[in-house]
């Protein structure tokens, strides 16, 4: 299925810039009647974590409430991501759900919201991720509140900064996310957490200081006018600057995503956190990088884009061969999980470089897929890690007879990095390859490489841990609980349904059913941010 | 008349002290009612200058005067003063500590309103002098230290400011603003480098005597460098660098500071060196920018402080132990840190702004690596208050009902100045145009 989906796709989605083939729908986003639909992604689980906060909570007797509160704000928020996914509008790649005030005018600074197709999938993937990293905490026994509030105010955070469409709220939301998150891997989690917040801390504030670096030139150079997006788009910018832009957005993502050399963070951290925090770090917070490279850079400064170009396809292959080989030589397995879970940020890179429509398609399909295979590979292993009591690859062995579920799930999270059929990871590969082959062919072949290389760790991987004798000195172990199974599950469950229907389930072959398909949800804004390039002599 | 209740608001907290002053000598009031009655006077101050303080006059030949600048340094200063009020623990402090307090507030009141240099230069004196008596109530060999220092830092100012008074051939801030034209002497620039260094010192030195003493050391500059706006020349270099200054030693500070109010500390220190760089912008925009940060500054500092109450090492768990205590102080450090999204980073970052279109693209780098790093002390401090097991470190928690409350409002304060930041930022932008910049 994916095969003949590709075949007809690459033929046909390359050179389609906006068709915009009928007026909008009346079955768009103006179904929803409610005007502050955005708002309530970002403000309710913040508004809920407060309250959660300022309640009583004596000797912990309302943790398990506490917990219960935390999934149900979750669900009810992937339940609106999906209901927004499933509405939006597909000939129009202009924002929706729009909601625009002006907040502090004299500094043009608005509460500008508003999301696209390229948009509309990471908050899906976003309340995904949510609900399963709650569903990951449940092991959580201590400070219960204190750690159910942190992580509703980081969903709240990235929401923001994939809502905004101003560039101040951008850099606000941006920078609040970082230190929920440094306090929960400070606070929860393996002996060297603390260590790892630190290092999460310096990434995210060195991230967040060249953010803020970015806002404050496009500001400055435009005139000092406005913060808005639709304003500071239209900013003729000479090469030099746009360079310069480039570099510092380059700097930013590569601390989120995480990519060579900016990924000191990532090992401890993926390593370290509870499965729930990983899971939402890898599945979510780390894929803003991602989505930033694109809203600014790609989107914005044409030059320095194609300037940049080269430097990101070396970055992406660097960090992909970077990722395997460490994968091959790492001892403890949540570093394993760690280092696979870079893989889709190097794939990522690699499509933004290719600067065409179908490598930016597979780019954006990489952010939600790869976001859904990064946090399936670290909650896995950080399950497996806890359910063996220990974390070193030498002491393992045999699991696969004690934990054939989690076994399982480990082939299948491996698989679903590296991209194999099947999964949607596959289908973002397949698009970012065919897309960017004929701009970076080194780097598609050395990136080809790096996963053929990921695979035989895996393979030896499997090998040690899930297969061969029980070591004697190995601690007990015992196979995943009904909640792992459901997070985990949740995670590859999504992962297969939109690598078997990357267009969407067709009823008698033409009428969509439940989803439009991600393919077409996210192609009509990544082909219109392409159409915008000029083409250059020879292409 | 109408002019007169311009200076009701002095009035007020002038009355307020008296009788605080006046009730230590004789106990006439005793428990809560002495502070409660002191709270309403300095409440219906705030209330008449938000009320009346739009008005433009002058009073005693232009020694006071009411403008835009006025009203907003007026407003500060007073939240400032209610909040230290309703969030301190008078019966331990007594009735000369508040009393103290409200002369202090009373002192950057008259340098709010001042017309002269005379006026910026008595109300600041009035407002050290208090705050530092002040300290000396509690820690008599702190304050014996501080006073040379302090009076060192008031002589050279009072000769830098008669020298320039002399130069300008008056000491009306609007002759100052005249008076010069573009001519820059040696002389001149000399004096005025002299007295802007010693505000900058007391500037530095103030937070150790608490907020209104540094409120009152702020305006005064503030004050000061809008008058010789024309003379920028003069400090061109000599602002950006103690702007640099201030945000690269608080950064290095943080990081070998022990928690909680040394941190505070710091943290304001580097956002007063992003309130000097709003002067380095030069522009109507840029000090607008500059005295709303300093708004924002002036409450944060308050509340940290006072949340805290007497647990200054006291972080371990406080979050379990009083949530209201913790709340004050998280608060007050993420807007003194510049954290987003509370005042602080609002302020930081529309200052930032202003210098970028300036060009001081170097001086906004400075700024945001030095809170970059200070982030590190943010986190290891919250960590403690919210993650860390409560152990014997911690010591008692105060337990003054009223004080945990005036923390919580305080917290709820400076959030209130993120969400109502448009009405009060254009408001400081009004002020600093009423200084004469352009």
């Amino acid at each position: 299925v994916n095969l003949l989906y590709l075949a007809s796709a690459t033929t046909t989605l390359g050179a389609s810039p906006s068709p915009s083939p009928s007026p909008i729908s009346p079955f768009g986003p103006t179904i929803i009647h409610f005007n502050f639909l955005l708002s309530t992604f970002i403000w309710a689980p913040i508004l809920v974590g407060v309250v959660i906060a300022l309640l009583p909570n004596p000797r912990g007797r309302y943790d398990r409430t506490i917990l219960q509160v935390a999934f149900w704000t979750n669900a009810g928020l992937a339940f609106l991501a999906l209901v927004a996914y499933n509405l939006a509008n597909l000939f129009s790649s202009a924002p929706q759900y729009e909601e625009n005030y002006p907040w502090l005018p004299a500094l043009g600074i608005n509460y500008h919201l508003g999301v696209d197709g390229i948009t509309v999938p990471l908050l899906l993937v976003g309340g995904i991720v949510g609900l399963v990293a709650v569903l990951a905490s449940s092991g959580v026994r201590e400070r219960v509140r204190e750690y159910f509030v942190l992580l509703l105010l980081v969903e709240g955070t990235v929401n923001g900064v994939l809502c905004a469409r101003d560039m101040f709220l951008l850099v606000v939301f941006w920078g609040a996310g970082v230190l929920p998150v440094a306090l929960l891997l400070a606070g929860w989690g393996g002996p060297l957490r603390r260590a790892a917040a630190n290092r999460y801390l310096a990434y995210g504030a060195l991230g967040t200081a060249a953010l803020a670096g970015v806002a404050m030139v496009l500001y400055g150079t435009t005139g000092g006018i406005s913060f808005d997006f639709d304003f500071l788009v239209h900013a003729n910018l000479s090469d030099r600057l746009q360079v310069v832009i480039g570099v510092l957005l380059l700097v930013v993502a590569a601390t989120r995503l995480p990519l060579v050399p900016f990924h000191g963070w990532a090992r401890d951290v993926f390593a370290e956190a509870t499965p729930g925090v990983a899971v939402l770090v890898a599945g979510i917070t780390a894929r803003l990088g991602g989505y930033l490279l694109i809203r600014l850079l790609v989107a914005n400064q044409h030059d320095g884009a194609r300037l940049l170009a080269p430097f990101l396809a070396f970055l992406a292959a660097a960090t992909v061969l970077y990722a395997a080989v460490m994968m091959l030589r790492t001892r403890d397995l949540r570093r394993f999980g760690s280092y696979a879970s870079m893989i889709p940020g190097g794939v990522f890179a690699l499509g933004v470089a290719g600067l065409s429509s179908l490598a930016l398609l597979g780019a954006t399909f990489e952010l939600v897929a790869g976001g859904l295979a990064a946090a399936l590979a670290v909650g896995v292993t950080a399950t497996i890690a806890e359910r063996a009591q220990t974390r070193d690859i030498g002491l393992m062995g045999g699991l696969a007879a004690r934990m054939p579920k989690l076994a399982w799930l480990l082939v299948l999270a491996g698989l679903a990095v590296v991209g194999v059929p099947g999964f949607a990871s596959f289908v973002a590969e397949a698009f970012t390859f065919f897309g960017a082959f004929l701009d970076e062919p080194s780097a598609v072949f050395a990136i080809g490489a790096g996963l053929a290389l990921a695979l035989v760790a895996l393979a030896f991987a499997a090998q040690r841990v899930l297969f061969g004798s029980v070591r004697h000195d190995a601690p007990g172990a015992s196979d995943a609980s009904l909640g792992e199974m459901w997070y985990l599950g949740a995670l590859v469950g999504v992962l297969l349904w939109w690598g078997i229907f990357p267009g969407g389930p067709k009823l008698g072959g033409s009428v969509t059913i439940f989803d439009e398909g991600l393919v077409n949800v996210i192609n009509n804004s990544s082909a219109d941010i392409m159409s915008t390039y000029p083409q250059l002599p020879g292409q | 008349v109408r002019n007169l209740l311009l200076a009701l608001p002095d009035a007020l907290v002038g009355l307020a002290a008296l009788a605080a002053l006046v009730n230590h000598r004789y106990r006439l009031l005793a428990g809560i009612w002495l502070p409660a009655a002191a709270a309403v006077l300095v409440l219906a101050a705030l209330v008449v200058e938000l009320v009346y303080g739009g008005a433009i006059a002058t009073l005693l030949g232009g020694a006071f005067g009411q403008d835009r600048f006025t009203l907003y340094a007026s407003a500060a200063l007073l939240l400032t003063a209610l909040l230290v009020i309703a969030a301190s623990d008078w019966a331990e402090l007594g009735s000369l500590s508040l009393g103290l307090t409200l002369v202090a507030c009373l002192g950057g009141l008259v340098v709010a309103s001042a017309g002269d240099l005379v006026g910026v230069w008595a109300g600041l004196q009035v407002a050290t002098l208090a705050s530092l008596a002040l300290v000396g109530l509690r820690q008599p060999a702190e304050a014996r230290r501080q006073l040379p220092v302090a009076a060192g830092l008031a002589a050279l100012v009072a000769i830098g400011m008669a020298l320039i008074a002399g130069g300008a051939g008056g000491e009306l801030l609007s002759t100052l603003r005249t008076g010069f034209g573009q001519q820059l002497t040696l002389p001149l620039a000399i004096a005025v480098l002299l007295v802007l260094g010693a505000l900058f010192s007391e500037l530095a030195a103030a937070p150790l005597l608490g907020p209104l003493a540094t409120g009152a050391a702020g305006l005064g500059l503030l004050k000061f460098a809008g008058a010789v706006a024309s003379l920028g020349s003069a400090w061109a270099v000599l602002v950006p660098a103690v702007a640099v200054l201030a945000m690269v030693v608080a950064a290095l500070g943080s990081l070998s500071a022990g928690p909680g109010r040394r941190i505070l500390g710091w943290a304001g220190l580097l956002q007063l060196g992003w309130v000097v760089a709003g002067l380095a912008g030069g522009s109507r925009l840029a000090m607008g920018a500059g005295l709303f940060l300093f708004g924002a500054y002036l409450v944060a500092s308050a509340v940290g402080p006072l949340a805290l109450g007497d647990t200054p090492h006291g972080l371990a768990g406080l979050a379990s132990r009083s949530p209201a205590r913790a709340a004050g102080f998280t608060v007050s450090l993420l807007s003194l840190a510049g954290i987003p999204p509370l005042a602080g980073f609002f302020g930081e970052f529309a200052v930032a702004s202003q210098l970028v279109r300036g060009g001081l693209f170097w001086l906004v780098a400075v700024g945001f690596f030095s809170s970059a790093v200070l982030a590190f002390a943010v986190l290891r401090d919250l960590r403690l208050v919210f993650l860390a097991s409560p152990g014997e470190a911690v010591g008692q928690v105060g337990r003054n009902r009223v004080a945990i409350g005036g923390a919580a409002a305080a917290a709820a304060v400076v959030i209130g100045l993120t969400f109502f930041a448009n009405p009060i930022s254009g408001l400081a932008v009004q002020g600093a145009a009423a200084l004469g910049l352009r």
